[in-house]
């Protein structure tokens, strides 16, 4: 039986250390935004491609 | 271009705007409405930024109604600046911008380039559900003008306001609350697989030390539960007790005291294994609890006074020279310039020769007014036309629109319904819960005084109401969501309680009965011929009238035609040559002055009326359009509420809307701000429950004033006063739902409250007869608390299906 004083002991360590991450994205503001970053993951990072395309028809 | 007479609609490639024939055309195949979008394409396109069109087809914010040549420097002035920019060091700054064009994802994806458009913008985030965008910039390259300068040319002018400058503290976002819910959830989770062993056993007893490391551990993990998480309670019934009065958290916070030290007492004397598993979830709900009924709706803003509506700064000429000054530094004698569709920042008098001013937003007149010079103008007034000096004969704060903020009802703050209905309810269940826990360990102390302690605690944490402080967040909260759905958004959740009360409605008619932007157009006289219809247009859209602007864009658009002459008669109308044609245009002693036979029609004052080549063809009248549906919602109301309208404009709609009140009495017309807030108190007086219904700066003391007041908006970024809820314009139909969906809410608190109050006598039960164990205090508290949160949760929702059906 000894073993579960350890085994308690790490489990509440990990969940601690879970904790402490939820308090850190709570205040670095992960909460405050639910909506945009959803969106803003849809968007391309480089706007350049479709305009590229164009530029090659017209130098033809 | 013959192929632009053609009716088919001509989109704007930036904004999807119709095209008119002012509009240009690129060679490369894109179309704009008006130069301002041509600019702004022009700008992606070199910026390689075209993308923006390809998340949203005409994605771009119309240019075509926004005033040019706008002027921002005086945002540089360090004590302005100051209190716009969130955040400076020696590098760079950080400000927020509040931009009500923020619509789609295209604005989303520009918003977030700007770096390409002006490299001292290190990075721009925008919040989409704020219409917010937090700018980091190098201040050495770029100023704060030049920001705003940059989002205003390429059409998301941001919103600064008066109110920005009061100084007022950025809304503090709820980390708090988060943080002590987590906090409690973490306490719960492994209090309860700590207290498991002991609850399973049955009878088999666990190892002496196993039982006693896991009641320390569970001492541990409550300690911090009660001090941050559980803080609230204890702090808040403080203040009752010493105001004398007993909220509904003294309860709560008896109870909690009760389950912590007993607990920890058994524990630490071995007597048995403690609730702490019980204590830290009733932390947990409650605070679910408080989430619901805290919440907010981010988007909205209820508390605006007019320092939203008034405008940052105004231009002044001193020494010939146009300056641009605050608005709290213009003084009397000072001459400003007001340009067209700008507000006019104080009283004042006209000094241009004519002016025509838009009061719809002040005093609910819907028609633009004319006023000459020398006459009187109002702040918060739209100018409409040209450019206009006005001389200031009184300072902002004193003028005849924000005078209406000095009165009594704007200093104080309504009166929560919820709060009053937890003061007395806890007042009661305090002193019961005293009443039954010392008789109870009165009773053991003569009997078995062993007992006696365990009784009295017992007590105390069953009776803790927390099944009960969880009905009314939970079936408010939901309340809430439901109307949201529906486009009626409430300031806080005791507002749909106010709403459960509302025996008397009173409307207000400009912009809220009628649109807001939209005039229908009759026009009666002879029919007018193509080509004649083609003069008349061409002559009217060189006007600066607003009517003229309204018909002639109401008007079948087509090609303009080339004006040989043009006159304008201030205040009378216009002549015009066009093709060799004489055209006039203008009011009835205008036009009957000018040529024969005008029929003796009445006299419309809104007309205007029309002749070419002398002879009288027919006039046009611009008349409100009232919202659909309104026969309908005015039938469905009257038989279970009194109705009342109170109106800024004159009583020319009279007859039109009377069948909608029944009774003349009912109905007020020309009424200024102080009247209708008058008004509203002596209803109130009399012990009316009163919601209004307005939309207007001119409403916003009577909004103030009565039980429940509403602001009707129709699009979710315009202004709107401060008020308890606004509702969008298309769901005032759904009035009749709203309100009876609010009573039934209260009949589901009503109900909840009485289910969990049988929860508590049956609890009680166990408590005085000295058999609350753990494992029954383990099961029974999460039982009791579920079930009331599934029914009211249940029963909102059932409830709101009718008000979701209709709104689809």
């Amino acid at each position: 039986m000894e073993v579960l004083y350890m085994l308690v002991g790490f489990s509440l360590l990990v969940a601690v250390g879970f904790l402490m991450a939820f308090f850190w994205s709570v205040k670095n503001g992960q909460y405050d935004d639910k909506f945009t970053p959803a969106v803003r993951i849809l968007l391309d990072d480089d706007g350049s491609k479709l305009i590229n395309a164009e530029i090659t028809i017209t130098d033809v | 271009m013959p192929t632009l007479l053609q009716h088919s609609k001509i989109k704007c490639t930036h904004c999807g705007e119709e095209c008119t024939s002012e509009s240009i055309f690129l060679e490369t195949g894109e179309k704009f409405c008006c130069s301002g979008c041509k600019v702004v394409f022009e700008l992606l396109r070199d910026n390689n930024l075209c993308n923006y069109y390809a998340y949203d087809s005409n994605a771009g914010v119309s240019l075509l109604f926004k005033t040019g040549s706008k002027r921002f420097e005086y945002l540089d002035n360090p004590e302005i600046s100051q209190k716009l920019i969130d955040y400076s060091d020696k590098e760079t700054s950080t400000a927020t911008f509040y931009i009500p064009d923020i619509h789609c994802t295209s604005c989303l994806w520009l918003l977030e380039k700007l770096y390409k458009l002006n490299e001292g913008i290190v990075h721009s985030q925008v919040n989409f559900l704020r219409k917010e965008v937090t700018i980091t910039y190098n201040n050495k390259d770029v100023r704060y003008s030049t920001i705003v300068e940059l989002l205003a040319k390429i059409g998301y002018e941001p919103e600064i306001k008066l109110s920005n400058l009061g100084g007022t503290i950025k809304s503090k976002r709820n980390h708090d609350l988060y943080l002590k819910l987590g906090l409690a959830g973490f306490a719960f989770g492994n209090s309860m697989m700590l207290s498991f062993p002991e609850y399973l056993s049955f009878g088999l007893s666990l190892d002496a030390n196993l039982r006693w490391f896991f009641g320390i551990l569970n001492i541990v993990l409550a300690i911090p539960v009660l001090v941050y998480s559980a803080r609230d309670y204890f702090i808040n019934s403080w203040y009752s007790i010493r105001e004398r009065t007993m909220s509904i958290d003294v309860p709560v916070a008896l109870g909690l005291t009760a389950l912590f030290v007993r607990s920890a007492i058994d524990i630490l004397t071995g007597i048995g294994s403690g609730f702490m598993d019980s204590f830290t979830g009733l932390v947990f709900f409650l605070l679910i609890g408080k989430l619901l009924q805290k919440k907010t709706i981010d988007s909205l803003t209820f508390d605006r006074d007019y320092k939203s509506y008034f405008p940052l700064s105004a231009t002044i000429v001193r020494d010939g020279n146009e300056i641009s000054l605050g608005i709290s530094s213009i003084t009397i004698g000072d001459t400003m310039i007001v340009r067209n569709a700008e507000i006019i920042p104080t009283d004042g008098i006209l000094m241009s020769e004519t002016a025509w001013i838009d009061y719809s937003f002040v005093n609910g007149e819907s028609i633009p007014l004319e006023v000459q010079s020398g006459m009187q103008v109002f702040a918060g007034g739209r100018i409409q036309g040209a450019a206009v000096q006005i001389e200031c004969t009184r300072e902002c704060s004193q003028s005849y629109l924000t005078r209406l903020w000095n009165n009594e009802v704007f200093t104080k703050d309504k009166p929560s319904t919820l709060l009053e209905a937890n003061n007395i309810f806890g007042k009661y269940f305090t002193i019961a819960t005293l009443i039954i826990a010392v008789s109870a360990a009165i009773y053991w102390l003569v009997i078995n005084p062993v007992t006696a302690l365990n009784a009295f605690t017992s007590v105390l944490i069953i009776a803790c109401p927390c099944a009960l402080t969880l009905a009314a967040p939970f079936a408010l909260g939901w309340a809430l969501t439901m109307l949201g759905r529906s486009k009626f958004y409430l300031k806080n959740v005791s507002v749909v309680l106010d709403l459960a009360a509302i025996d008397t409605i009173v409307f207000d008619k400009t912009g809220t009965l009628t649109k807001a932007h939209n005039n229908s157009i009759t026009y009666t006289g002879t029919i007018l011929s193509f080509d004649e219809q083609r003069l008349i247009q061409t002559c009217l859209r060189n006007s600066n009238h607003p009517f003229s602007r309204i018909i002639a864009s109401e008007m079948p658009q087509q090609d303009g035609l080339k004006v040989q002459e043009f006159k304008e008669y201030a205040g009378l109308g216009v002549e015009a040559k066009i093709e060799n044609h004489s055209i006039m245009a203008g009011s009835h002693d205008f036009i009957s002055r000018n040529c024969s036979s005008i029929p003796q029609i009445q006299i419309s004052t809104t007309g205007v009326f029309l002749a070419i080549d002398g002879d009288y063809k027919g006039c046009y009248s611009v008349e409100n359009s009232y919202r659909e549906g309104l026969v309908e919602l005015f039938s469905r109301l009257k038989s279970k509420y009194i109705l009342y309208l109170l109106s800024g404009d004159n009583s020319r709609e009279l007859s039109t809307l009377l069948p909608f009140f029944d009774d003349s009495h009912n109905m007020r017309f020309s009424q200024s701000p102080e009247d209708k807030l008058k008004f509203i108190k002596s209803l109130r007086a009399i012990g009316k429950n009163i919601a209004m219904i307005g939309d207007g700066l001119n409403d916003a003391g009577a909004l103030q004033q009565s039980t429940v007041g509403i602001a009707v908006t129709e699009r979710s970024g315009s202004f709107s006063p401060a008020c308890d809820g606004v509702l969008s314009a298309e769901s005032i139909v759904l009035l009749p739902e709203i309100l009876k969906f609010a009573k039934s809410t209260k009949n589901v608190i009503v109900y909840a409250f009485i289910l969990s109050l049988l929860y508590n006598a049956v609890g009680l039960g166990f408590a005085v007869t000295g058999m609350l164990t753990p494992i029954v205090a383990a099961i029974f508290m999460p039982v009791s608390s579920l079930s009331v949160i599934g029914f009211t949760t249940g029963m909102v929702i059932w409830n709101a299906r009718k008000l979701k059906k209709i709104s689809l």
